[in-house]
């Protein structure tokens, strides 16, 4: 059974105008972590805040555990929440802060604390329980918030951009301790976030949004390796990826690709596909490719591509090198212990297996047979 | 001639030492990064030089001039702003010219800066164009055009791209260098970023806590760090710091962490041991030093590790293993899976490992 479903939900701010979400559907499975992705104005919060119940739903229906969740009031959802904005309360110690779901619960206080060490341990804040959330830094604020949030058993827990307070260190290590927890107690776990990288590191899978709409959900390999259009393709990854404008020639019996002044060939598995694409010679096309997909190479024949070094930079675990190539720059990661001049000639090969292409009006992704 | 000079330079905001003895000198055409955390005292030696603050104690220079007791004004350096709005009525030309209108030069050497540092930048055919006429990426170079159209003994830049989203400071960064290597200006840059740091600059000072860590060029850091500081502040994940002891047994050489123990070559154990003066030690290396087999690898140096956690870092696979309590990061290729409890074996070579003084905390080899 899906833990959380969400079925053509909308949200309309005022009556008729602003589509915060639009024909949202997506559903969570028992044990899964799922990330909501996008910038901001995307429409990931309002999501949240209508699951979380704190919102009303314009249209559409949400199911928790099967049952429609639409009219309950946020208390009746057995949905816990961790905010970005900790929400602590600012007289109660960050022990009462967490041990506050199940005092509000009539818990007895010996298993009380057992519990808030528990979760405490967990997430690294023992030795500062006693403080008040003022004496302590963002980062246990955070923590705080997540440690109330977990501490009482629920159908769903819902996380709004948990990791948003802290350095990069802290990060990627707290990081770690979520999904650890996560996957350790098989919480069914929805964070909104508008770090890819975090998304990418986190989540079983990510739904990502703009503009109200969902343009994909997959598991990050899906959407870093497959994205289906051309917003999920320069959302996601870093350095972010190459587009190249082409066009199509036929050749006998190939297609291929026109960019600069040399041709590649179309891959084998794209014939079916390009070929309902393909309106004539001259038909555009967009490519996509990743910087670490596209390598420097020896001048052979037919599939380099040749231009300058507009700029290298060593950055030590690994080496960006732009090439210029007529007006365009096409980045491309290296590994590390390469140098280059400016200006030197350099000549590219792409890793044709990966090259994605698109079409360049509606964005959307030209897919293989 | 040195462009810039600090001698032993100190900056207390009452009881609170900001800045603590501080010693480097810029050459000129040198594109100077100052690397560390939020409360490094990165800003705050921006100002000292700018004479928005005054030094505490301590001689600053420029060209070799003291310059302490000057006004502002009268220092000749550039603090070049976080501002990368254009314009949206004025032509390319004007955004660019605006900084030397503002201080009222002759029309033809405007007219003369303009062009050159547009050249530099290649966006000269645009020129006469609205900012909405031409791509991100000119629109960039436009920014950085008026930023530098002006010339200075330093420029001092805080943060210059550290707000902007990844895209773009992907972006700047490449014109930043690019304009670096062919205009040579002296630009004295603050980031809290590493890739800022070894990819513009000639050399890097890091700062903690108002004290200098190490100055040397982005190879020497990222290479050979100074101390455990350096070593954890330049890389993404940053490099592993194991505490451990040295030990012998049977003629045979370890680095002992918890129950688990390294075998080490007897050469190197020799040369630590000629170094040292206590048992206890860090050893550092770096994610992509370290790589991950998933069947029992012969002399592997870590086996049976357990799988903390995996992560997917873009092109990477992040996989953690706790080693003791110490959680240990390994870069390995995405095709690379792995899930929560399984076993893998860890080996990397030897000579990729740093050592440090477990107590300083500074670099024995």
């Amino acid at each position: 059974m899906e833990k959380l479903e969400l079925k053509n939900v909308y949200k309309h701010y005022v009556q008729g105008t602003v589509e915060a979400v639009k024909d949202l559907s997506l559903s969570l499975r028992n044990g899964e972590l799922l990330a909501i992705l996008g910038p901001s104005g995307c429409g990931k919060s309002s999501t949240l805040r209508m699951i979380a119940g704190i919102e009303d739903i314009t249209k559409g229906e949400i199911y928790l555990d099967g049952e429609i969740i639409n009219w309950l009031s946020a208390k009746e959802r057995n949905i816990a929440l961790a905010f970005e904005t900790y929400a602590l309360y600012p007289h109660l110690s960050l022990f009462e802060n967490i041990a506050f779901p199940l005092r509000i619960r009539g818990r007895k206080d010996q298993e009380v604390r057992k519990e808030v060490k528990k979760i405490a341990d967990m997430l690294e804040i023992t030795n500062v329980l006693g403080k008040l959330p003022s004496e302590v830094s963002g980062g246990h604020q955070q923590r705080t918030s997540l440690a109330r949030a977990l501490i009482r058993p629920a159908s769903l827990y819902l996380l709004d951009e948990p990791l948003s307070h802290l350095d990069t260190q802290q990060r990627t290590e707290f990081r770690v301790q979520i999904k650890r927890i996560q996957k350790t107690q098989n919480l069914t776990m929805l964070f909104v976030t508008h770090d890819q990288l975090e998304a990418l590191a986190l989540a079983d899978r990510i739904a990502v949004l703009n503009l109200g709409v969902l343009q994909q959900i997959g598991t990050p390999e899906e959407i870093y390796d497959y994205p289906e259009n051309l917003f999920v393709a320069d959302f996601v990854g870093e350095p972010p990826m190459n587009f190249i404008k082409a066009t199509l020639v036929r050749e006998e019996n190939d297609y291929m690709a026109k960019l600069y002044n040399q041709k590649l060939k179309v891959p084998e598995n794209y014939r079916d596909s390009i070929e309902k694409y393909y309106k004539g010679d001259g038909t555009e096309i967009m490519l996509g490719i990743r910087p670490i997909y596209i390598d420097i190479s020896e001048p052979a024949e037919g599939q380099t591509v040749s231009g300058e070094v507009y700029v290298f930079e060593d950055i030590g675990e690994s080496g960006i090198l732009t090439v210029q190539i007529g007006d365009a720059l096409i980045r491309v990661e290296l590994s590390p212990g390469h140098s280059f001049k400016l200006g030197e000639k350099v000549n590219i090969t792409f890793d044709l297996e990966k090259i994605l292409i698109f079409n360049p009006t509606t964005g959307e992704r030209i897919k293989p047979n | 001639m040195e462009a810039l000079r600090f001698e032993n330079v100190y900056k207390n905001y009452g009881k609170n030492e900001a800045i603590k003895n501080l010693n480097f000198s810029c050459e000129e055409e040198e594109l100077f990064i100052i690397l560390g955390p939020s409360g490094a005292g990165k800003t705050t030696t921006l100002k000292l030089i700018s004479g928005l603050e005054e030094v505490t104690k301590g001689k600053i220079f420029l060209k070799n001039k003291l310059v302490n007791n000057l006004e502002p004004k009268d220092r000749n350096v550039s603090m070049v702003f976080e501002d990368y709005a254009l314009y949206p009525h004025l032509t390319v030309y004007k955004n660019i010219s605006s900084p030397l209108e503002a201080i009222h030069l002759p029309k033809e050497e405007i007219d003369k800066k303009v062009k050159e540092i547009a050249r530099v930048l290649q966006i000269e055919e645009l020129l006469s164009r609205l900012p909405s006429m031409i791509s991100g990426g000119q629109k960039q170079r436009t920014v950085l055009a008026r930023s530098l159209v002006k010339k200075a003994n330093e420029y001092l830049m805080d943060e210059p791209i550290a707000h902007l989203d990844a895209k773009l400071r992907y972006q700047m960064r490449g014109e930043f260098k690019r304009i670096q290597h062919i205009r040579k200006m002296n630009i004295l840059y603050a980031t809290h970023d590493f890739r800022e740091a070894l990819s513009l600059g000639d050399k890097v000072l890091i700062l903690d806590k108002g004290v200098t860590q190490q100055i040397g060029t982005p190879q020497e850091i990222f290479k050979k760090p100074a101390n455990i500081f350096v070593a954890n502040l330049l890389g993404d994940p940053p490099t592993n710091l194991i505490e451990g002891i040295l030990k012998t047994k049977d003629g045979q050489y370890f680095f002992q962490i918890g129950d688990i123990s390294i075998s080490l070559s007897k050469s190197l154990a020799d040369e630590l041991f000629s170094k040292i003066n206590q048992e206890k030690l860090v050893i550092g290396i770096r994610p992509f030093d370290l790589h991950c087999y998933l069947m029992q690898k012969e002399n592997a140096k870590i086996l049976n590790a357990e799988v903390y956690m995996s992560e997917i870092a873009g092109h990477y696979n992040i996989i953690s293993i706790k080693l003791n309590n110490d959680i240990i990061k390994i870069r390995e290729e995405k095709s690379f899976k792995v899930s929560l409890g399984d076993k893998i074996s860890v080996d990397f070579k030897e000579e990729k490992l740093d050592f440090f003084d477990a107590i300083s905390g500074n670099r024995i080899f």
